[in-house]
């Protein structure tokens, strides 16, 4: 069993989800600062901007590396693809 | 209902196999100032929030401290991962084992299990408000003996500056939702 998986298609899933990881944590705190400031226009637009972005990154990593939530995202492929390694947990997958 | 997100949210790949670390590090875990009390205690507060913003707020950063329990999981069992049996009896963690293998549990260094006892709701929002901007104050502390005792290993400081930075913005969060229902309730009746 290889501990660090170091082939390109690995290291491109890493980068992959290190956007993806940027973009969602940049709506998650915009999140929380929106619901104290709920009428804060700039925030909403950055909010807009990000999310657009968001779905991109999140359309196109999961049409290469399977699904991030087990239901309702995206359309499965055939055999089902969700129980499939890496979990978040594990080395290769966490990052 | 929850949705989960097949990643984390910030990313971890500890390097060490600092163990005495791990036996510490799980207090975020399981212990009294952990992600499992802060998680449950704001997503029960929910149910007596009487406005929109405290009930979202509520939900969203309970929801968030779910995700940061997974980051202290992941970075537990990678520390535990492949560790001797001598390693586990030289770090004290052979009474862990004797429980738990090499898996994770809700307990703290001192082998205290989790407790509701660790959580406050007394459901009050005013009360409560205070009390979870003293538990995110409590967390960040607790982050900042932890980055101590890291000895200055960058894939452990990483995660844990991150979620250090994490209590910060909650704590400013709630202190903004606490004036509101300051606000909310009329000032004068209050004396806080």
């Amino acid at each position: 069993m290889k501990k660090y998986n170091t082939s390109p298609a690995a290291c491109n899933r890493e980068a992959a989800l290190l956007e993806l990881q940027q973009l969602s944590f940049s709506l998650v705190d915009l999140n929380l600062y929106l619901d104290t400031h709920p009428d804060c226009q700039q925030g909403i637009s950055d909010y807009n901007q990000l999310f657009e972005q968001y779905w991109e990154a999140k359309a196109s990593f999961e049409m290469l590396y399977g699904p991030l939530n087990n239901f309702g995202h995206c359309p499965a492929s055939y055999p089902w693809s969700w129980i499939n390694d890496p979990w978040p947990w594990e080395r290769g997958g966490a990052v | 209902m929850w949705i989960y997100e097949k990643k984390l949210q910030f990313p971890v790949d500890v390097k060490c196999k600092d163990l005495k670390f791990a036996k510490t590090l799980i207090t975020q875990y399981g212990g009294p100032a952990g992600e499992l009390t802060a998680c449950l205690q704001y997503l029960n507060q929910r149910f007596t929030m009487p406005t929109g913003m405290t009930k979202a707020l509520m939900t969203d950063i309970g929801t968030e401290e779910i995700a940061h329990l997974e980051i202290i999981g992941t970075m537990v069992s990678q520390i535990m991962q492949n560790a001797s049996m001598c390693d586990l009896k030289d770090a004290g963690l052979d009474g862990y084992y004797s429980l738990h293998d090499h898996g994770l549990f809700y307990t703290d260094p001192n082998g205290y299990n989790w407790t509701a006892d660790y959580v406050d709701g007394l459901n009050d929002p005013i009360t409560d408000l205070t009390a979870n901007i003293s538990a995110e104050q409590k967390a960040k502390q607790t982050y900042e003996y932890l980055m101590d005792l890291a000895c200055g290993d960058e894939s452990l400081l990483a995660p844990l500056r991150f979620l250090r930075e994490r209590e910060v913005v909650h704590y400013q969060r709630f202190g903004e939702a606490l004036e509101s229902l300051k606000e909310y309730y009329g000032q004068k009746k209050y004396f806080c």
